[in-house]
Protein backbone atom coordinates (compact mmCIF):
# COMPACT_ATOMS: atom_id res chain seq x y z
CA UNK A 1 0.00 0.00 0.00
CA UNK A 2 1.79 3.04 -0.96
CA UNK A 3 1.47 5.70 1.26
CA UNK A 4 -0.69 8.96 0.35
CA UNK A 5 -2.14 11.63 2.50
CA UNK A 6 -5.50 11.15 1.30
CA UNK A 7 -5.11 7.26 1.87
CA UNK A 8 -4.26 8.21 5.68
CA UNK A 9 -7.15 10.30 6.03
CA UNK A 10 -9.52 8.14 4.54
CA UNK A 11 -8.98 5.71 6.88
CA UNK A 12 -8.40 7.58 9.88
CA UNK A 13 -12.22 9.42 8.94
CA UNK A 14 -13.57 5.59 8.40
CA UNK A 15 -12.27 4.80 12.07
CA UNK A 16 -13.08 7.91 13.95
CA UNK A 17 -16.85 7.11 12.27
CA UNK A 18 -16.75 3.63 13.29
CA UNK A 19 -20.26 3.92 13.69
CA UNK A 20 -20.72 4.06 9.94
CA UNK A 21 -18.53 1.46 9.27
CA UNK A 22 -19.38 -1.89 9.46
CA UNK A 23 -18.00 -2.40 12.90
CA UNK A 24 -19.24 -0.99 16.19
CA UNK A 25 -16.60 -0.52 19.01
CA UNK A 26 -17.79 -0.12 22.26
CA UNK A 27 -15.77 -0.11 25.84
CA UNK A 28 -17.28 -2.34 28.55
CA UNK A 29 -16.92 -0.76 31.86
CA UNK A 30 -19.51 -2.45 34.05
CA UNK A 31 -19.07 -6.10 35.55
CA UNK A 32 -20.20 -8.25 32.59
CA UNK A 33 -20.18 -12.12 32.01
CA UNK A 34 -18.39 -12.07 28.36
CA UNK A 35 -17.97 -15.76 28.27
CA UNK A 36 -22.22 -15.80 27.95
CA UNK A 37 -22.37 -13.16 25.56
CA UNK A 38 -25.21 -13.58 22.80
CA UNK A 39 -25.10 -10.59 20.96
CA UNK A 40 -22.65 -11.86 18.62
CA UNK A 41 -19.82 -9.33 19.72
CA UNK A 42 -16.35 -10.23 20.22
CA UNK A 43 -14.12 -9.11 23.54
CA UNK A 44 -11.28 -7.98 22.84
CA UNK A 45 -8.26 -7.06 25.77
CA UNK A 46 -6.14 -3.90 24.40
CA UNK A 47 -3.84 -2.88 27.52
CA UNK A 48 -6.24 -2.06 29.62
CA UNK A 49 -9.13 -1.39 27.78
CA UNK A 50 -11.79 -4.19 27.47
CA UNK A 51 -13.80 -3.70 24.01
CA UNK A 52 -16.56 -5.34 22.23
CA UNK A 53 -16.37 -5.01 18.97
CA UNK A 54 -19.83 -5.92 16.86
CA UNK A 55 -21.47 -5.66 13.63
CA UNK A 56 -23.90 -2.82 12.87
CA UNK A 57 -25.86 -5.11 10.87
CA UNK A 58 -26.54 -6.77 14.17
CA UNK A 59 -24.73 -10.47 12.40
CA UNK A 60 -22.22 -12.37 14.79
CA UNK A 61 -19.17 -10.48 15.04
CA UNK A 62 -16.89 -13.46 13.76
CA UNK A 63 -12.73 -13.53 15.33
CA UNK A 64 -11.74 -13.43 11.85
CA UNK A 65 -13.48 -10.18 11.19
CA UNK A 66 -12.56 -8.87 14.62
CA UNK A 67 -8.85 -9.92 13.42
CA UNK A 68 -9.07 -8.19 10.06
CA UNK A 69 -10.89 -4.83 11.33
CA UNK A 70 -7.54 -4.71 13.89
CA UNK A 71 -5.55 -5.70 10.91
CA UNK A 72 -7.06 -2.27 9.46
CA UNK A 73 -6.16 -0.64 12.98
CA UNK A 74 -2.23 -1.93 12.16
CA UNK A 75 -2.10 -0.32 8.75
CA UNK A 76 -3.24 2.87 10.33
CA UNK A 77 -0.73 2.47 12.81
CA UNK A 78 2.32 2.11 10.71
CA UNK A 79 0.95 4.54 7.95
CA UNK A 80 0.96 7.34 11.06
CA UNK A 81 4.02 6.36 11.66
CA UNK A 82 5.54 6.67 8.16
CA UNK A 83 3.83 9.58 7.77
CA UNK A 84 6.13 10.86 10.49
CA UNK A 85 8.70 9.74 9.01
CA UNK A 86 8.38 12.03 5.79
CA UNK A 87 7.57 14.30 8.20
CA UNK A 88 10.35 14.64 10.50
CA UNK A 89 12.75 13.28 7.94
CA UNK A 90 14.12 10.98 11.03
CA UNK A 91 12.54 7.83 13.01
CA UNK A 92 9.20 8.42 14.13
CA UNK A 93 8.87 9.22 18.06
CA UNK A 94 7.63 6.96 20.80
CA UNK A 95 4.44 8.08 21.60
CA UNK A 96 5.85 9.03 25.17
CA UNK A 97 7.97 11.77 23.50
CA UNK A 98 6.00 13.29 21.29
CA UNK A 99 6.21 16.69 22.68
CA UNK A 100 2.09 17.44 23.43
CA UNK A 101 0.46 14.81 24.80
CA UNK A 102 -3.13 14.94 24.24
CA UNK A 103 -5.49 12.63 26.34
CA UNK A 104 -9.43 12.02 27.64
CA UNK A 105 -9.29 13.80 30.98
CA UNK A 106 -11.56 13.80 33.70
CA UNK A 107 -14.74 12.28 32.22
CA UNK A 108 -13.68 12.26 29.12
CA UNK A 109 -11.17 9.88 29.66
CA UNK A 110 -10.51 6.81 27.83
CA UNK A 111 -9.38 4.32 30.13
CA UNK A 112 -11.57 2.42 32.22
CA UNK A 113 -11.81 2.81 35.95
CA UNK A 114 -10.71 0.22 38.51
CA UNK A 115 -13.64 -1.61 38.65
CA UNK A 116 -13.63 -2.07 34.67
CA UNK A 117 -10.19 -3.11 34.76
CA UNK A 118 -10.96 -5.70 37.79
CA UNK A 119 -13.41 -6.92 35.71
CA UNK A 120 -11.51 -6.79 32.46
CA UNK A 121 -8.80 -9.32 34.37
CA UNK A 122 -11.20 -11.43 36.03
CA UNK A 123 -13.15 -12.61 32.58
CA UNK A 124 -10.50 -12.25 29.99
CA UNK A 125 -9.36 -15.88 30.41
CA UNK A 126 -12.90 -17.37 29.94
CA UNK A 127 -13.68 -14.85 27.25
CA UNK A 128 -11.91 -15.86 24.17
CA UNK A 129 -10.00 -12.34 24.12
CA UNK A 130 -6.67 -11.47 22.55
CA UNK A 131 -4.19 -9.33 22.86
CA UNK A 132 -3.20 -7.38 19.36
CA UNK A 133 0.37 -6.55 18.93
CA UNK A 134 0.78 -2.87 18.11
CA UNK A 135 -3.08 -1.98 18.38
CA UNK A 136 -2.54 -0.02 21.84
CA UNK A 137 -2.83 3.07 20.35
CA UNK A 138 -6.66 2.52 19.95
CA UNK A 139 -9.06 3.25 23.06
CA UNK A 140 -12.43 4.36 22.70
CA UNK A 141 -13.68 7.73 23.38
CA UNK A 142 -17.26 8.75 24.47
CA UNK A 143 -19.63 7.71 22.49
CA UNK A 144 -22.82 9.20 23.76
CA UNK A 145 -22.80 12.25 22.02
CA UNK A 146 -24.07 11.47 18.44
CA UNK A 147 -24.09 14.83 17.10
CA UNK A 148 -20.90 14.60 15.44
CA UNK A 149 -21.67 12.48 12.93
CA UNK A 150 -23.29 15.79 11.38
CA UNK A 151 -21.51 18.76 13.01
CA UNK A 152 -20.26 21.40 11.04
CA UNK A 153 -18.25 23.06 13.47
CA UNK A 154 -17.91 20.69 16.95
CA UNK A 155 -15.71 17.28 15.34
CA UNK A 156 -14.60 15.94 18.48
CA UNK A 157 -13.74 12.21 17.74
CA UNK A 158 -15.14 9.59 19.39
CA UNK A 159 -12.57 7.08 18.77
CA UNK A 160 -8.67 8.10 19.84
CA UNK A 161 -6.48 6.51 17.33
CA UNK A 162 -3.19 7.76 18.37
CA UNK A 163 -1.31 9.71 21.18
CA UNK A 164 -1.13 12.25 18.70
CA UNK A 165 -2.63 15.55 19.01
CA UNK A 166 -3.79 15.22 15.29
CA UNK A 167 -6.10 12.68 14.94
CA UNK A 168 -10.26 12.47 14.68
CA UNK A 169 -12.73 12.88 11.11
CA UNK A 170 -8.71 13.63 9.45
CA UNK A 171 -9.78 16.83 8.53
CA UNK A 172 -7.20 18.68 10.83
CA UNK A 173 -3.37 17.27 9.80
CA UNK A 174 -0.43 18.78 11.84
CA UNK A 175 0.67 22.44 11.23
CA UNK A 176 3.73 22.10 9.37
CA UNK A 177 5.56 24.62 11.53
CA UNK A 178 3.43 24.01 14.51
CA UNK A 179 2.59 27.84 14.67
CA UNK A 180 -1.22 27.37 14.21
CA UNK A 181 -2.20 24.94 16.71
CA UNK A 182 -5.42 25.80 17.87
CA UNK A 183 -6.51 25.44 21.15
CA UNK A 184 -9.76 25.87 21.44
CA UNK A 185 -10.21 22.26 20.15
CA UNK A 186 -8.66 20.95 23.69
CA UNK A 187 -9.57 21.55 27.30
CA UNK A 188 -9.54 24.99 28.79
CA UNK A 189 -8.74 26.50 25.75
CA UNK A 190 -11.04 29.51 24.04
CA UNK A 191 -14.54 28.76 22.70
CA UNK A 192 -14.69 26.56 19.82
CA UNK A 193 -17.55 28.46 18.25
CA UNK A 194 -16.10 32.19 18.41
CA UNK A 195 -16.85 32.59 14.46
CA UNK A 196 -20.22 30.76 14.57
CA UNK A 197 -23.16 32.63 13.00
CA UNK A 198 -25.34 33.30 16.15
CA UNK A 199 -26.86 35.99 14.55
CA UNK A 200 -28.77 33.68 11.83
CA UNK A 201 -31.51 35.61 10.66
CA UNK A 202 -33.36 31.87 10.29
CA UNK A 203 -32.41 31.55 14.56
CA UNK A 204 -35.02 33.62 16.02
CA UNK A 205 -36.68 32.87 19.64
CA UNK A 206 -39.97 33.00 17.56
CA UNK A 207 -39.33 30.51 15.75
CA UNK A 208 -37.13 27.56 18.46
CA UNK A 209 -38.25 23.96 17.19
CA UNK A 210 -39.81 21.21 19.47
CA UNK A 211 -39.67 18.75 16.76
CA UNK A 212 -38.70 15.75 18.56
CA UNK A 213 -41.34 14.11 20.38
CA UNK A 214 -39.51 12.22 22.75
CA UNK A 215 -37.21 14.80 23.87
CA UNK A 216 -40.45 16.84 24.85
CA UNK A 217 -41.68 13.97 26.59
CA UNK A 218 -38.55 13.30 28.51
CA UNK A 219 -38.66 16.81 29.41
CA UNK A 220 -41.98 16.99 30.66
CA UNK A 221 -41.28 14.25 33.21
CA UNK A 222 -38.40 15.19 34.03
CA UNK A 223 -38.91 18.91 34.36
CA UNK A 224 -42.90 20.04 34.25
CA UNK A 225 -43.13 20.07 37.42
CA UNK A 226 -40.12 21.60 38.77
CA UNK A 227 -39.80 24.43 36.48
CA UNK A 228 -43.45 24.93 35.69
CA UNK A 229 -45.29 23.31 38.46
CA UNK A 230 -47.33 21.04 36.44
CA UNK A 231 -48.86 18.48 38.00
CA UNK A 232 -51.18 16.38 35.08
CA UNK A 233 -50.20 13.43 33.83
CA UNK A 234 -48.51 13.65 30.19
CA UNK A 235 -50.70 13.76 27.35
CA UNK A 236 -51.16 15.24 24.15
CA UNK A 237 -52.99 18.50 26.06
CA UNK A 238 -50.21 19.04 28.59
CA UNK A 239 -47.00 18.59 26.20
CA UNK A 240 -48.81 21.30 24.40
CA UNK A 241 -48.93 23.21 27.92
CA UNK A 242 -45.34 22.59 28.33
CA UNK A 243 -44.35 23.97 24.51
CA UNK A 244 -46.64 27.32 25.17
CA UNK A 245 -44.75 27.91 28.67
CA UNK A 246 -41.46 27.59 27.29
CA UNK A 247 -41.99 29.65 23.95
CA UNK A 248 -43.35 32.08 26.68
CA UNK A 249 -40.26 32.25 28.60
CA UNK A 250 -38.05 31.94 25.41
CA UNK A 251 -39.88 34.86 23.96
CA UNK A 252 -40.65 37.27 27.01
CA UNK A 253 -38.81 40.49 26.94
CA UNK A 254 -37.15 40.00 30.01
CA UNK A 255 -35.33 36.92 29.33
CA UNK A 256 -31.76 36.86 28.06
CA UNK A 257 -30.37 35.09 25.00
CA UNK A 258 -26.74 33.89 25.74
CA UNK A 259 -24.24 32.99 22.81
CA UNK A 260 -22.52 30.05 23.86
CA UNK A 261 -22.31 26.03 23.97
CA UNK A 262 -23.60 22.95 25.07
CA UNK A 263 -20.77 20.87 26.53
CA UNK A 264 -18.43 22.66 24.58
CA UNK A 265 -19.41 20.21 21.59
CA UNK A 266 -22.11 22.14 19.71
CA UNK A 267 -23.11 25.93 19.62
CA UNK A 268 -26.24 26.90 21.86
CA UNK A 269 -28.27 29.70 22.83
CA UNK A 270 -29.54 29.80 26.53
CA UNK A 271 -32.18 31.88 27.49
CA UNK A 272 -32.26 32.95 31.00
CA UNK A 273 -33.90 35.50 33.09
CA UNK A 274 -31.21 37.28 34.61
CA UNK A 275 -32.82 36.86 38.13
CA UNK A 276 -33.59 33.45 37.82
CA UNK A 277 -32.37 29.73 37.61
CA UNK A 278 -34.87 28.57 34.87
CA UNK A 279 -32.84 27.92 31.24
CA UNK A 280 -34.04 27.08 28.20
CA UNK A 281 -31.35 25.77 25.47
CA UNK A 282 -31.65 26.06 22.21
CA UNK A 283 -29.13 24.21 19.51
CA UNK A 284 -28.06 26.95 17.68
CA UNK A 285 -27.03 24.94 14.67
CA UNK A 286 -30.86 24.08 13.72
CA UNK A 287 -32.36 26.33 16.24
CA UNK A 288 -33.78 22.90 18.11
CA UNK A 289 -34.76 22.42 21.38
CA UNK A 290 -32.44 20.92 23.81
CA UNK A 291 -33.97 21.41 27.79
CA UNK A 292 -35.39 23.44 30.21
CA UNK A 293 -33.71 22.83 33.28
CA UNK A 294 -33.07 24.89 36.71
CA UNK A 295 -29.46 25.79 36.90
CA UNK A 296 -27.04 25.06 40.27
CA UNK A 297 -24.98 27.70 40.90
CA UNK A 298 -22.17 26.01 39.62
CA UNK A 299 -24.20 26.31 36.43
CA UNK A 300 -25.48 29.80 36.82
CA UNK A 301 -21.64 31.40 37.13
CA UNK A 302 -19.90 28.98 34.36
CA UNK A 303 -23.19 30.54 31.66
CA UNK A 304 -22.48 33.91 32.85
CA UNK A 305 -18.47 33.25 32.61
CA UNK A 306 -18.29 31.64 29.35
CA UNK A 307 -21.98 30.81 28.20
CA UNK A 308 -20.75 26.98 28.39
CA UNK A 309 -23.22 24.46 30.06
CA UNK A 310 -21.71 21.29 31.00
CA UNK A 311 -18.32 19.90 31.20
CA UNK A 312 -15.41 20.74 29.01
CA UNK A 313 -15.30 17.74 27.69
CA UNK A 314 -12.80 18.29 25.05
CA UNK A 315 -9.66 16.16 25.01
CA UNK A 316 -7.08 17.44 27.48
CA UNK A 317 -3.99 19.10 26.48
CA UNK A 318 -0.68 18.57 28.36
CA UNK A 319 2.88 19.83 27.45
CA UNK A 320 5.76 17.45 27.85
CA UNK A 321 9.47 18.58 27.49
CA UNK A 322 12.02 16.20 26.10
CA UNK A 323 15.37 15.65 27.41
CA UNK A 324 17.23 18.26 25.23
CA UNK A 325 19.68 15.34 25.37
CA UNK A 326 17.90 12.97 23.45
CA UNK B 1 -16.82 36.08 60.06
CA UNK B 2 -14.54 36.25 57.23
CA UNK B 3 -13.79 38.71 54.81
CA UNK B 4 -15.72 36.30 51.68
CA UNK B 5 -18.31 36.29 53.81
CA UNK B 6 -18.63 39.71 54.82
CA UNK B 7 -18.37 40.67 51.28
CA UNK B 8 -20.94 38.16 50.21
CA UNK B 9 -23.52 39.67 52.87
CA UNK B 10 -22.53 43.38 51.41
CA UNK B 11 -22.68 42.46 47.85
CA UNK B 12 -26.15 41.02 48.40
CA UNK B 13 -27.82 43.66 50.38
CA UNK B 14 -26.15 45.98 47.42
CA UNK B 15 -27.69 44.23 44.84
CA UNK B 16 -31.32 43.63 46.38
CA UNK B 17 -30.99 47.37 46.88
CA UNK B 18 -30.33 48.21 43.61
CA UNK B 19 -33.27 46.17 42.16
CA UNK B 20 -35.31 48.45 44.03
CA UNK B 21 -34.40 51.15 41.63
CA UNK B 22 -35.20 48.49 38.98
CA UNK B 23 -31.52 47.86 38.24
CA UNK B 24 -28.95 45.23 39.54
CA UNK B 25 -25.45 44.28 40.78
CA UNK B 26 -24.66 42.75 37.54
CA UNK B 27 -25.54 45.39 35.45
CA UNK B 28 -23.80 48.18 37.42
CA UNK B 29 -20.89 46.33 38.13
CA UNK B 30 -20.33 42.68 36.54
CA UNK B 31 -16.83 41.93 38.25
CA UNK B 32 -18.30 42.62 41.89
CA UNK B 33 -21.38 40.29 40.40
CA UNK B 34 -18.93 37.82 39.70
CA UNK B 35 -17.46 37.43 43.21
CA UNK B 36 -21.21 37.42 44.42
CA UNK B 37 -21.96 34.45 42.24
CA UNK B 38 -18.82 32.99 43.42
CA UNK B 39 -19.64 32.82 46.43
CA UNK B 40 -22.81 31.78 45.83
CA UNK B 41 -21.03 28.24 44.58
CA UNK B 42 -19.07 28.10 47.42
CA UNK B 43 -22.08 27.76 49.56
CA UNK B 44 -24.02 25.44 47.69
CA UNK B 45 -20.85 23.48 47.38
CA UNK B 46 -21.49 23.34 51.34
CA UNK B 47 -24.54 22.72 51.35
CA UNK B 48 -24.21 19.54 48.99
CA UNK B 49 -20.91 18.27 50.26
CA UNK B 50 -22.65 17.46 53.65
CA UNK B 51 -24.64 15.25 51.78
CA UNK B 52 -21.34 13.97 50.04
CA UNK B 53 -21.76 10.18 51.73
CA UNK B 54 -24.96 9.66 49.82
CA UNK B 55 -24.36 10.97 47.14
CA UNK B 56 -21.00 8.05 47.34
CA UNK B 57 -23.75 5.71 48.02
CA UNK B 58 -26.24 6.10 45.20
CA UNK B 59 -23.77 6.41 42.65
CA UNK B 60 -21.17 3.11 43.64
CA UNK B 61 -25.09 1.69 44.12
CA UNK B 62 -25.48 1.91 40.49
CA UNK B 63 -22.37 1.67 39.09
CA UNK B 64 -22.44 -1.69 41.18
CA UNK B 65 -25.18 -2.59 39.22
CA UNK B 66 -27.40 -2.49 42.44
CA UNK B 67 -30.06 -0.36 40.63
CA UNK B 68 -30.79 0.79 37.41
CA UNK B 69 -30.16 3.67 35.62
CA UNK B 70 -34.35 4.95 36.44
CA UNK B 71 -34.22 4.77 40.02
CA UNK B 72 -30.65 6.03 40.22
CA UNK B 73 -32.21 9.15 38.53
CA UNK B 74 -34.53 9.06 40.92
CA UNK B 75 -32.69 8.50 43.99
CA UNK B 76 -29.98 11.71 42.77
CA UNK B 77 -32.83 13.96 42.32
CA UNK B 78 -34.81 13.40 45.06
CA UNK B 79 -31.35 14.28 46.96
CA UNK B 80 -29.83 16.70 44.78
CA UNK B 81 -33.40 18.94 44.76
CA UNK B 82 -33.36 18.57 48.11
CA UNK B 83 -30.29 20.42 48.63
CA UNK B 84 -31.11 22.87 45.87
CA UNK B 85 -34.26 23.98 48.00
CA UNK B 86 -31.89 24.29 50.84
CA UNK B 87 -29.50 26.46 49.48
CA UNK B 88 -32.10 28.25 48.18
CA UNK B 89 -33.76 29.09 51.69
CA UNK B 90 -29.90 29.74 53.03
CA UNK B 91 -29.57 32.63 50.54
CA UNK B 92 -32.97 34.41 51.50
CA UNK B 93 -31.99 34.10 55.39
CA UNK B 94 -29.67 36.93 55.88
CA UNK B 95 -30.09 35.79 59.52
CA UNK B 96 -28.60 32.29 58.95
CA UNK B 97 -26.08 33.80 56.74
CA UNK B 98 -24.50 35.74 59.42
CA UNK B 99 -23.32 32.31 61.07
CA UNK B 100 -22.29 30.61 58.04
CA UNK B 101 -19.08 29.45 57.39
CA UNK B 102 -18.67 27.02 54.63
CA UNK B 103 -15.95 24.16 54.80
CA UNK B 104 -13.05 25.33 52.42
CA UNK B 105 -12.87 21.58 51.74
CA UNK B 106 -16.36 21.39 50.33
CA UNK B 107 -15.34 24.17 47.83
CA UNK B 108 -15.61 22.15 44.12
CA UNK B 109 -18.27 19.39 44.95
CA UNK B 110 -21.19 21.03 43.08
CA UNK B 111 -19.14 21.08 39.90
CA UNK B 112 -19.42 17.23 40.00
CA UNK B 113 -22.97 16.82 41.43
CA UNK B 114 -24.13 19.49 38.43
CA UNK B 115 -22.62 17.41 35.88
CA UNK B 116 -24.59 14.33 36.78
CA UNK B 117 -27.67 16.29 37.47
CA UNK B 118 -26.92 17.06 33.71
CA UNK B 119 -26.05 13.76 32.72
CA UNK B 120 -29.78 12.69 34.26
CA UNK B 121 -31.44 15.10 31.48
CA UNK B 122 -29.55 13.22 28.85
CA UNK B 123 -30.23 9.58 29.94
CA UNK B 124 -33.33 7.96 27.63
CA UNK B 125 -33.91 4.63 29.01
CA UNK B 126 -35.23 3.71 25.58
CA UNK B 127 -32.27 4.75 24.14
CA UNK B 128 -31.13 2.40 20.93
CA UNK B 129 -27.98 2.67 19.10
CA UNK B 130 -30.33 2.86 15.57
CA UNK B 131 -32.37 5.65 17.14
CA UNK B 132 -31.50 9.23 14.55
CA UNK B 133 -28.51 10.64 14.47
CA UNK B 134 -30.74 14.28 15.32
CA UNK B 135 -31.70 12.90 18.63
CA UNK B 136 -28.31 14.55 19.87
CA UNK B 137 -27.30 14.53 23.68
CA UNK B 138 -28.55 11.25 24.62
CA UNK B 139 -27.38 8.75 26.84
CA UNK B 140 -28.31 4.54 26.78
CA UNK B 141 -27.95 2.88 30.94
CA UNK B 142 -24.27 1.74 29.64
CA UNK B 143 -23.42 4.89 28.19
CA UNK B 144 -24.47 6.59 31.47
CA UNK B 145 -23.29 4.33 34.11
CA UNK B 146 -19.53 4.90 32.36
CA UNK B 147 -19.97 8.73 33.06
CA UNK B 148 -21.27 8.06 36.11
CA UNK B 149 -18.08 5.77 37.46
CA UNK B 150 -15.80 8.21 36.01
CA UNK B 151 -16.60 11.01 38.34
CA UNK B 152 -16.99 8.89 41.65
CA UNK B 153 -13.19 9.08 41.93
CA UNK B 154 -14.12 12.92 42.41
CA UNK B 155 -16.67 12.21 44.80
CA UNK B 156 -14.55 9.90 46.35
CA UNK B 157 -11.82 12.29 47.13
CA UNK B 158 -14.00 14.70 49.03
CA UNK B 159 -15.21 11.75 51.02
CA UNK B 160 -11.79 11.18 52.29
CA UNK B 161 -10.57 14.84 53.24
Amino acid sequence: MNLTLQSLLKLSKILSEHNESEFRVERKLVEKNYTENKTGSYVVQLGSSTLSISKTNNFPCSEGEAEEFFNQLNELERQKKLYYQILEKKEPLASSEIGILVRGGGLGKSGPGPRAKAAARRNVKNSGSFLIPGANGFVQQRTYCRYHENAPLSCKPRVKVSNSPFQGDGNNPPPEDGSEFDFSQYKGGSSPFKNFDYDNENHTRENVAFSNQRRMNHSYDGHAEKCFGMQENRNKQSLQNLKKKIRDYVESAETERIYGSYRYETPAYHYKKPDEDLIVTVNATNNEYISVRNATDFQSEKLEIDGNLGYDSRPSMSLKLRDPKQ
Amino acid sequence: MNDSLKLYLELLKYDRSLKKYGTSLREQDREKYLKLLNYSVKLSDYVHWQQKSDYLNIMKNFVDLKIDGKEFVSQFNKLHRSNQEAVKILKTDLKQLNNFEPNPKSFGFTEWTSEIDLACDEFYPDFQPQDPVEFAFARDEENFRTFVADIIPQIQKYCEE
